[in-house]
C-alpha cells in the first residue's frame, strides 16, 4: 500500500469507478455512490476527490465529445489505474484484518 | 440556471462537473439541488486553490527568512574572513596603482570602490551555495525558490538605494551618489541575481541527472 492511506470517500469512489466499468464519469459514479450510500452524494465532494486520487495517480481520465445536452460541455471518464486497483486491494486486506480482531462486530451483530 | 452555470465557469469548476450538472438537470433535478451543487462545487474549487496558495506562502516565508538569516550570518560572522582575504590583496594593490597608474584610471579605481568587491563576491558565492541547497531540497518549487530568493535578499539592500537618493538630494554635484548608484546595480541588480540563479540552475541540473540515473 502506497505510504499515503486511502480516505474513506476516496475508497468508495474508487470501487464505484470499478463497479461502473466503462463510461465511468461524474453522474454515474456519483449514482453508484448514492446507491450504495444511501445518500445524497454532492457532484463537487466527488470531482473533489477524483482529483487527488489523479494527482495521487490511483485514477486516468480522458475526455469525451461535448455533447448538446450538457450545454456542449465534454464528459470525463474515469478509470482505475493498476496503482489504484493495488491501493483498493491492499485497504480491503488491512480493513477485514482489523475486521477479524473485533469478533464484537463479526456478523454486524454490533 | 443561467446564472449558476456562469458563477461555477467564473470560479473555475471543471467545465465536466458544470456539464455533469447541466444534464443532471435537464434530466429533472430541481433548481435547489442545481444550486446547492454549485456552491459546493464553488466552495471545493476555492478551497482546493487556497491549499496550493497557502503551500507557496509557506514556502516563499521559509525562503525569506533564510534570506533575512543569511544576511545576518554574513554581514557578522563570515564577512570577518572576507576581511582577511581583502588583507591579502588590497593594500598592495592599491598602494602600487596609487604610486604608478595615470591620473585617469587611478580616478576610475577609486570611483568603482574595488575594496568592496571581495565582500561582494563573498556574499555573491555565500548566495549561489544557499540557492543550490533550497533547490536540492525543493527541486519541484525551484522557480518559486529562487524568485522569492532574490526578491527577499534584494528588498534588503533597498535603505542603501535610499541613502545613495538622499545623497543625491543633498548634494548632486558629488559624484559619491553615482559611484553608489553604479555598485548597487552591479552588485545587488545585476550579480545577486546572476548568483542565485547560477546556484539553483546547477542544483536543478544536478537533481535532474540524478532522477534520470534512476529512471535507468
Amino acid at each position: 500500500m502506497s505510504r499515503e492511506a486511502l480516505g474513506n470517500f476516496e475508497l468508495m469512489v474508487l470501487l464505484a469507478i470499478l463497479r461502473v466499468g466503462d463510461g465511468a464519469y461524474g453522474v454515474p459514479i456519483a449514482r453508484e455512490l448514492e446507491a450504495s450510500s444511501g445518500k445524497d452524494v454532492l457532484l463537487g465532494s466527488v470531482y473533489a476527490a477524483l482529483d487527488r486520487l489523479e494527482a495521487k495517480g490511483l485514477v486516468a481520465c480522458r475526455v469525451g465529445d461535448p455533447t448538446p445536452e450538457r450545454g456542449g460541455r465534454a464528459k470525463k471518464y474515469f478509470t482505475v489505474t493498476a496503482k489504484g486497483v493495488r491501493d483498493v486491494r491492499d485497504t480491503q486486506r488491512a480493513l477485514i484484518r482489523l475486521w477479524r480482531r473485533l469478533p464484537e462486530l463479526r456478523g454486524g451483530t454490533a | 440556471m443561467k446564472a449558476a452555470a456562469w458563477l461555477l465557469t467564473r470560479f473555475g469548476v471543471d467545465a465536466s462537473l458544470i456539464g455533469d450538472l447541466v444534464e443532471q438537470h435537464r434530466s429533472g433535478r430541481s433548481r435547489l439541488w442545481f444550486w446547492r451543487q454549485t456552491v459546493v462545487a464553488i466552495a471545493a474549487r476555492v478551497a482546493a486553490t487556497m491549499s496550493i496558495d497557502l503551500a507557496v506562502v509557506r514556502i516563499a516565508a521559509v525562503v525569506a527568512v533564510i534570506a533575512l538569516a543569511e544576511s545576518y550570518l554574513w554581514m557578522h560572522v563570515f564577512s570577518h574572513y572576507a576581511n582577511v582575504l581583502y588583507m591579502t590583496w588590497y593594500p598592495y594593490s592599491i598602494d602600487w596603482m596609487a604610486r604608478t597608474s595615470p591620473h585617469a584610471i587611478w580616478q576610475i579605481v577609486v570611483f568603482l570602490h574595488p575594496w568592496a568587491w571581495t565582500f561582494m563576491a563573498g556574499w555573491c558565492a555565500m548566495l549561489a551555495v544557499i540557492a543550490w541547497c533550497l533547490v536540492r531540497l525543493w527541486a519541484a518549487r525551484a522557480k518559486l525558490i529562487l524568485g522569492a530568493f532574490v526578491l527577499s535578499t534584494v528588498s534588503q539592500t533597498l535603505p542603501i538605494l535610499g541613502r545613495t537618493f538622499f545623497d543625491w538630494t543633498r548634494d548632486p554635484t558629488n559624484p559619491v551618489w553615482i559611484s553608489n548608484l553604479v555598485l548597487y546595480a552591479m552588485f545587488v541588480l545585476v550579480a545577486v541575481p546572476l548568483s542565485i540563479r547560477a546556484g539553483g540552475r546547477h542544483a536543478a541540473k544536478a537533481v535532474s541527472t540524478l532522477r534520470l540515473s534512476g529512471s535507468r
